[in-house]
């Protein structure tokens, strides 16, 4: 029983792992915390990154956004409207940069982790965490990043000047395999439609609604902006 | 004899009436090559009138270029010329080179501006009705499966089947999109491509999905028909494998790019189904299959891509390969000629609708040069005596050519104007491509992307954007646009239908869209049988 195998970050001490890692980083339900300051005000809201093989999905309230490997190498976009259970798929395509799948599976770019200095790294197997941090364009960059599991504990950017920092933060992580297939068959079961054919379709009031709520690119959770750099906050509608 | 007669003083008064003219006119206006080619044109066209017309056709071909409005015409025309290094306005394509010609207005019953489903079921039905609607008339309520008894409408492909003629439908589209589905199915809904796609009270009502229609295309006419034998549908090709696979990885094709292919929530395999109602028939999806095709092939299922095939500007990058319209159309050709009887065909260049809702004017053009080059192979691979072609579209877009661009200036590129040599510029200082959209996504420049669909994952960019340096001629430049929507539209003016074979003389003037199958039905006796 795999279920609730890695409870990690705020809930056990990294020092609990063994040394070897069996984590099977591919099936993976990760529940994170985005807060967002400026100045005194304080904002937060709930995120959920899923990993199932060759698909990904970061699930927000309102939309969930999953991303699948396609077998010629190119990703396909659906994104679903939970509250509707309805979903736009996007055409697969190889334009450059924003379809990177680090960016997708780990909700941080290789591309930015490379950039950055490493500045430390802690504990074991699967609690074996790096920490980086990188300062550029007035923006301080901050992250720690389980090596196993490639997934972030903490991701900050903050900026001085403007006063404003942005920090995600991994609550809990579950391999509950049965979970995680179910989740994805319901989201799988939601009625789509292409892209292509919304133009034929905009008599219907849930696609000419829809379609206009925000697009792929600029995704709730930017971390990273089309060439794998990091951009300043983590909402971008 | 009495129209002969007319027909000759009329042509006698112009002889005469050009020789008194040609008197009067200065030399260098009767030695202008414009001059004496319109002359010779109009001699054409008058030994054309004085031609006996036969009206009787043994096969018909149907081309719908999806979305190829007037202006997409113009422009694929240029573009065409331009390729060939020529100035490019003074061409035509292939069918705009057909003798007859009419202008077709295009509103659905409920539409100002119509959609495929609306227009394609008044083209192949000979009745208009609502938008969003496939092979039902006006009295249908949309999604309302049990409105759907008594107000189907029987098609061209149907009578034809009946009447003994092959029949066959072609698409780069899926084939369960709305164009090539309204030649077979009656849908309260374009949308019910799958059962997967249908709600459920439309399933339990009894209803039919369009794909499933498309499998049971023989026994649902037989019992429509009760004491008709027919032999189904024999050519048909397009894209759309999702809607007839189940939802099960182990019906994937071999090149399916998803993990599961299929969308039927049913389980049921419609190609398996196909193939066991037609087992001595041939079934493809990708180009190795398509090319071994044998030469006595009488039946063929074409299925080659999981949804929609690709641009013919992108075909190259399909993961098993797909043939181009072309192939399908000369192929189709060759397999439904087999028939004594005669054939009817339907051709639909499903990309050219998509690639202008992208807003993406390099596909939306080169899709049409593809599609002209299929009608000439359907013209050099039939004879004219006895096979009717005819070329139109559904509807147009909100596609336009603008500016003052000097002759022989690149359609897509920034308009560059008369005894100019570098790029005019508007009245914010900046230069301006000569196509645009009134309406959609606007400006991208993906560069040599050659998937007009990539546009779609960004928002709209409406208004002027800087193109000084951009080249603009490139297969993923985007235009600008004016009103920003998620999707470009279509248009509500009216669009052209071309014809030649016999009957053609028929097509003339102003006309309904209807009217399309009052042509094919007069050419080919559907009804009177």
């Amino acid at each position: 029983m795999k279920k609730a195998l890695l409870i990690i970050a705020t809930l056990v001490s990294t020092s609990s792992f063994a040394s070897q890692c069996d984590i099977d980083a591919k099936h993976l339900k990760a529940d994170y915390k985005i807060t967002n300051s400026h100045k005194a005000q304080q904002s937060s809201e709930s995120l959920t990154l899923w990993r199932n093989n060759q698909q990904v999905a970061h699930q927000s309230e309102v939309i969930t956004e999953l991303w699948q490997h396609l077998a010629n190498n190119q990703i396909r976009p659906i994104r679903y409207f939970n509250a509707q259970q309805r979903g736009i798929e996007y055409q697969p395509s190889e334009v450059r940069g924003v379809q990177n799948w680090s960016a997708k599976s780990q909700l941080v770019d290789n591309h930015l982790i490379k950039k950055m200095t490493l500045v430390s790294t802690q504990g074991k197997g699967c609690g074996e965490v790096k920490n980086y941090t990188l300062r550029e364009n007035g923006n301080d960059f901050n992250l720690a990043f389980f090596t196993h599991s490639k997934l972030v504990k903490t991701f900050s950017i903050s900026n001085k000047k403007s006063q404003t920092t942005t920090l995600l933060s991994l609550n809990n992580v579950s391999n509950d395999e049965p979970l995680i297939s179910a989740q994805f068959a319901q989201w799988d079961r939601f009625q789509t439609t292409d892209y292509a054919d919304i133009g034929d379709n905009e008599g219907d009031p849930f696609l000419a609604k829809m379609i206009n709520l925000g697009f792929i690119e600029h995704s709730a959770t930017g971390f990273y902006n089309q060439q794998g750099e990091a951009i300043q906050g983590g909402h971008h509608h | 004899m009495k129209i002969k007669k007319v027909a000759a003083a009329i042509a006698l008064t112009l002889t005469f009436s050009a020789v008194s003219h040609a008197d009067v006119l200065p030399q260098s206006q009767k030695d202008s090559s414009w001059y004496s080619a319109a002359q010779t044109k109009l001699t054409t066209k008058i030994a054309q009138a004085q031609a006996t017309q036969a009206s009787k056709a043994k096969n018909v071909i149907l081309f719908v270029g999806d979305g190829m409005g007037i202006s997409t015409l113009t422009a694929a025309r240029i573009l065409q010329g331009q390729r060939n290094n020529q100035p490019g306005e003074e061409g035509y394509l292939s069918f705009e080179e057909f003798p007859y010609s009419a202008q077709v207005k295009t509103y659905n019953v409920d539409a100002q501006t119509p959609d495929s489903a609306g227009t394609m079921t008044a083209i192949i039905s000979g009745v208009k009705t609502d938008v969003g609607v496939i092979g039902v008339d006006e009295d249908i309520e949309r999604g309302v499966c049990s409105t759907v008894a008594g107000n189907e409408l029987i098609t061209a492909t149907e009578l034809a089947e009946i009447k003994g003629l092959s029949t066959g439908i072609i698409s780069t589209a899926r084939i369960t999109h709305a164009t090539p589905a309204a030649t077979y199915a009656k849908s309260a809904d374009r949308n019910w491509e799958d059962v997967s796609d249908m709600p459920e009270d439309a399933v339990t009502g009894g209803c039919e999905d369009i794909a499933s229609q498309l499998v049971n295309f023989e026994k649902n006419l037989e019992a429509r028909f009760v004491g008709t034998d027919v032999d189904g549908l024999d050519f048909v090709m397009g894209g759309g494998r999702r809607h007839f696979l189940p939802k099960d990885e182990t019906a994937n094709s071999t090149d399916a790019v998803s993990a599961i292919e299929g969308d039927r929530t049913d389980e049921r395999n419609l190609v398996t189904e196909w193939q066991t109602q037609y087992p001595d028939a041939t079934y493809v999806m990708d180009q190795t299959g398509f090319d071994a095709i044998a030469d006595d092939a009488t039946k063929v299922f074409g299925l080659f891509n999981e949804s929609h095939m690709q641009y013919e500007a992108d075909r190259a990058n399909d993961v098993a390969g797909e043939p181009s319209l072309t192939d399908m159309t000369t192929k189709a050709i060759e397999v439904l000629g087999k028939n004594d009887n005669g054939f009817f065909l339907t051709v639909e260049s499903g990309r050219i609708d998509h690639a202008h809702h992208a807003g993406n004017a390099y596909n939306a053009l080169n899709d049409t040069i593809e599609f002209a080059k299929a009608v000439q192979a359907a013209v050099d691979n039939t004879n004219s005596e006895e096979t009717l072609i005819l070329v139109t579209a559904d509807h147009s877009h909100v596609f336009t050519i603008a500016g003052y661009p000097k002759r022989g200036n690149p359609i897509l590129g920034q308009v560059v104007a008369v005894g100019a040599t570098t790029p005019s510029l508007a009245a914010d200082d900046m230069p301006y491509t000569t196509v645009g959209y009134a309406n959609g996504l606007g400006f991208r420049d993906l560069g040599d992307e050659t998937d007009a669909d990539a546009s779609y994952s960004s928002a709209a960019v409406a208004g002027r954007v800087e193109l000084n340096g951009v080249d603009t001629t490139t297969p993923g430049f985007h235009q600008e646009t004016t009103v920003p929507m998620g999707s470009e539209t279509h248009a509500g003016e009216d669009i052209s239908l071309h014809a030649k074979g016999p009957g053609a003389q028929l097509a003339q003037g102003v006309i309904e869209q209807n009217v399309v199958f009052h042509l094919i039905n007069q050419a080919l006796e559907l009804t009177q049988q």
